[in-house]
């Protein structure tokens, strides 16, 4: 039994702090974009995050990368 | 709510656009299409249409909503 593992998709997604809440802890909102090439490297998505979060007000604190994997039994 | 939207062209012609919300204003052209052209120049992003080829043009959108009394 062959298992295999297929990248079907990739989402990456821009954390921003967004203002702080009642007890002073920083809350934040994410942005997502899912239309993106799950061959695309960390490098790639980090410039485009980074380039991206200048052009809006508030501050990037995370970048991340879901990646979507099909498990399928060949 | 303001938002920043990048509209580009992919491979059928067709408008892509990318969008953020609580744009730096105002809005600094240079800034804007350098971020342009590094998405186009980095490549990681498709569309239905195939990949973005082309920058077409960027706006900032406002959004007014007014309740009607029903």
């Amino acid at each position: 039994m062959a298992i295999s593992s297929e990248k079907v998709s990739t989402q990456l997604q821009m954390v921003f702090e967004n203002g702080v809440d009642g007890e002073g802890n920083p809350t934040f909102r994410t942005k997502s974009f899912n239309n993106v090439k799950p061959a695309s490297t960390p490098e790639q998505l980090h410039t485009v995050a980074t380039t991206l979060s200048q052009l809006q007000q508030h501050i990037l604190y995370t970048v991340e990368r879901n990646d979507s994997f099909v498990i399928a039994d060949l | 709510m303001k938002k920043l939207e990048l509209k580009f062209l992919n491979e059928e012609g067709r408008t892509v656009t990318i969008s953020l919300d609580e744009p730096i204003e105002p809005a600094d052209p240079v800034a804007i299409n350098a971020a342009m052209d590094a998405i186009l120049a980095e490549n990681c992003f498709y569309s239905s249409g195939g990949d973005l080829v082309e920058k077409k043009e960027a706006r900032i959108v406002e959004r007014n909503v007014f309740d009607v009394e029903l």
